[in-house]
């Protein structure tokens, strides 16, 4: 039996036209997942590991951000916030769900959380931030620059920002070539990239009541783990783990994200709030 | 130490009796003494210590697991001196593993399990060797799976006028150069093996029931630079088995039959293939007709070189007969031959040592297992109190380090003989109920994967139930993260008198 329960579709909300991967066997005992994606990514691209494995054993509802219709259309949090509640709703009436968020999608996710507690059971947060600082914003303002002057270096850059050292010093040179290749450059990432520096959940997330994971990646360079720790420290309900890798946990680490979300959706409250979570010791 | 073993009125008598001196073995005794428990010994059959890595020295051996990760975490060594280190190697480590940890003295050599009896009366477990009797509060059984070598009866065997052996029994007496030498079998031994020996020998016959899926082994020697920084900054050890352990989980997806990930590893695989075998016969034989990982993929460069040197023949049938120096394959095709070498596996999912193991009904351990092997939490087997079972049910794996299941299991029974120490317990017995439990438990996990479902005849399914019986179905992460330390439920808990 080969699992690929994945059903997409697409879904209209407002003057976005957001996509929707859902899959796994719904069992009411367990909270489905809803997963959003980061800058510019999707469920494959972002979840291409932990959601087909997460969804062996439950339901689990991928969130595809759509780009707003014009080119220049100015996206804000809020945007991305009713994508994902528009989906939830459609796809999973009336329920409760564990929703989890990976870089721009942990802000999302937070959002969500901090407005919707009727609805939010539990929160996991990877590889996201309390509010764009100096260093987020002197990225963000390289990428743009080399963006707009359509520079040949854009994607050597991505690269060198999403992934460990130790990671690219490993791989293979044909895979090391193709590494910048992966990257989807179009309005999607264009009206992330705008809105991104602009982030401030610290007010925001004082809301969040639900039990959360904060996971940080302890060799980013692009949200380092000092960012995400902000949002351990930020959020009531929360607990820490930490994770060897780049920002692109999903290529380096998947299957400790994996673990990571697949434990704490089993049992939110599994560990007192301001526990440190203890990785596996191979 | 002056002991006297050999009075059967006078046994022995400690608190921790371990079978088995290989990994499972010698990590449960190093495990133990770190933590302060010093009443225990080692029985082991062999003249050495190191299992299947003492066993096991024929031309080639090598683990197929990087040696970094392929070591106790609580004994790194920065001198291994490739990423695959040769199995002398291995057994190296080990001796002085048990040498370094001061354990040698707690092991009885020569002393093979005769008999493994609990006595309800006294509460105790006494074990009769060839070598001894001894008796102990707790039986850990680390026999391994690779310990008894399966050497299938093939007709007219006997009549074989050359020399014979198995591969783990190699037979360093017998020279094989300018002879004609058949290997029986095409898995992870024999594919080191026929390029080791390819060279010296006049012929070589490679007799395949099933073609294997394999893989390219990315091997390399460490610089003294590398082991120096080993050295001088020992978390850079850690780091890297981290780093290597979860890059090995990501292709539990591919056993999972999970894609993209089953469909890149076998095109990885097969692109090897072609690579290595231009288009024709040779290929064609050597185009597996099963899912990648149902038997155990294979890691080498060298294998499929070996084959196509001229004096050596791959023939894609298993050995069925012998007559005199003549091996005969199923397809019919005669071969003469000096030496046979079988590198045809061992008894997993059957083990020997459960036939002299007897629980608290008088039942033996092998009646029990009689439709396949199974214990809660892979470690512990209703109507056996106080045993512990190591590399046993369910702990084999086809995509990591098998040392991580059994480390798990050591600090599992660790922390259940530490919960009896505190609570005043007797004896620890798993209950009927949590164990059929968790054989359920165990046949949903393996549900869906390459080992029950993915066409082939392999040796980690028990041909009497068909369930998968030597492998963990999961994740090995999973593993630990269920099995790591002894929870009471599921155990009947008696108090009862503790020994010092």
């Amino acid at each position: 039996m080969i699992v690929d329960l994945r059903r997409p579709r697409m879904l209209s909300v407002g003057s976005f036209e957001v996509g929707i991967v859902d899959s796994g066997e719904d069992h009411e005992d367990q909270a489905p997942i809803l997963l959003l994606p980061g800058t510019g990514g999707s469920t494959k691209r972002h979840y291409g590991f932990v959601h087909p494995m997460l969804s062996l054993r439950r339901r689990v509802v991928g969130v595809d951000f759509g780009p707003a219709p014009s080119p220049d259309g100015a996206m804000s949090l809020d945007d991305l916030r009713d994508q994902a509640l528009a989906v939830a709703e459609d796809v999973l009436p009336g329920r409760r769900f564990l929703i989890c968020g990976y870089s721009l999608g942990a802000e999302v996710a937070a959002l969500v959380a901090a407005e919707r507690p009727d609805l939010v059971e539990g929160l996991v947060l990877v590889g996201g931030w309390l509010r764009s600082d100096a260093h987020q914003r002197l990225r963000n303002s390289v990428w743009r620059t080399l963006r707009r002057e359509d520079s040949a270096a854009l994607r050597d850059y991505m690269t060198f920002c999403a992934f460990s050292s130790a990671y690219l010093a490993a791989r293979a040179p044909e895979e090391l070539e193709r590494l910048p290749e992966r990257f989807v450059l179009g309005d999607l990432i264009d009206q992330h990239m705008r809105l991104t520096p602009t982030i401030d959940l610290t007010e925001v997330v004082e809301k969040v009541v639900a039990p959360t994971l904060v996971v940080g990646c302890s060799l980013d360079q692009m949200v380092p783990p000092r960012a995400t720790k902000q949002l351990f420290g930020a959020i009531a309900d929360a607990r820490y783990a930490e994770v060897a890798s780049g920002h692109a946990i999903h290529t380096e680490r998947p299957a400790e994200m994996l673990r990571l979300v697949e434990q704490f959706a089993s049992e939110p409250t599994g560990t007192p709030a301001g526990s440190i979570l203890r990785g596996i010791t191979a | 130490m002056g002991i006297v073993d050999d009075d059967r009125d006078h046994p022995t008598e400690v608190d921790v009796i371990i079978v088995g001196a290989g990994f499972a073995g010698l990590g449960m005794a190093i495990r133990l003494a770190r933590s302060g428990e010093h009443s225990f010994l080692v029985l082991e059959r062999g003249a050495d210590v190191g299992g299947t890595w003492r066993d096991n020295t024929y031309p080639g051996v090598a683990c197929d697991v990087p040696s970094h990760l392929y070591s106790f975490s609580f004994l790194p060594n920065a001198r291994w001196s490739r990423v695959f280190s040769p199995g002398g190697e291995i057994q190296e480590y080990l001796r002085r593993a048990a040498e370094d940890e001061g354990i040698l003295p707690n092991v009885r050599l020569n002393a093979d399990m005769l008999a493994g009896t609990w006595d309800a009366v006294g509460q105790r477990w006494t074990v009769t060797t060839s070598g001894g009797v001894y008796t102990g509060r707790y039986l850990v059984l680390a026999a391994g799976h690779l310990a008894d070598e399966k050497l299938a009866q093939i007709p007219g065997m006997d009549s074989f006028s050359g020399e014979l052996f198995h591969s783990a029994r190699w037979n360093h007496d017998v020279s094989l150069e300018g002879k004609r030498v058949g290997v029986v079998g095409s898995g992870a031994s024999a594919i080191q093996i026929v390029p080791a020996v390819a060279h010296q020998v006049r012929e070589l016959v490679v007799f395949q029931r099933s073609a294997p899926w394999v893989v390219p082994r990315m091997d390399g020697a460490y610089t003294e630079a590398e082991k120096r920084l080993f050295e001088r900054a020992p978390e850079t050890i850690q780091d890297l088995r981290n780093d290597i352990f979860w890059t090995f989980e990501q292709q539990y997806a591919a056993r999972r039959k999970i894609e993209p990930f089953f469909s890149a590893i076998r095109k990885f695989a097969t692109r090897h293939l072609h690579d290595q075998v231009p288009e024709g016969e040779l290929r064609r034989r050597l185009t597996p007709d099963y899912d990648l990982g149902c038997k155990r993929m294979l890691i080498s460069s060298d294998y499929y070189p070996a084959l196509q040197q001229p004096h050596v023949t791959l023939e894609a049938s298993p050995l069925a007969k012998i007559d005199g120096t003549t091996a005969v394959s199923a397809a019919g095709n005669s071969f003469e031959l000096d030496v046979l070498v079988f590198a045809t596996g061992f008894e997993a999912a059957e083990p020997p040592f459960a036939h002299h193991v007897t629980g608290k009904d008088g039942r033996s351990l092998a009646a029990h297992w009689a439709a396949g092997m199974h214990a809660l939490n892979s470690t512990a087997v209703p109507g056996f109190p106080n045993m512990f079972v190591l590399n046993g049910p369910n702990t084999g794996v086809g995509h990591t380090s098998t040392l991580f299941l059994i480390e798990t299991q050591v600090e599992f029974v660790l922390s259940a003989m530490a919960h009896a120490r505190a609570g005043d317990i007797g004896t620890v017995e798993a209950t009927s109920v949590a164990e059929a439990g968790y054989q359920q438990e165990v046949r949903d996990r393996s549900a869906g994967t390459v080992w029950v479902d993915g066409g082939c005849k392999n040796w980690y399914v028990d041909p009497r139930s068909g369930d998968l019986t030597v492998i963990w179905p999961d994740f090995a992460y999973v593993f630990r993260d269920r099995n790591g330390s002894f929870d009471p439920d599921g155990y009947e808990l008696v108090r009862g008198e503790v020994s010092a």
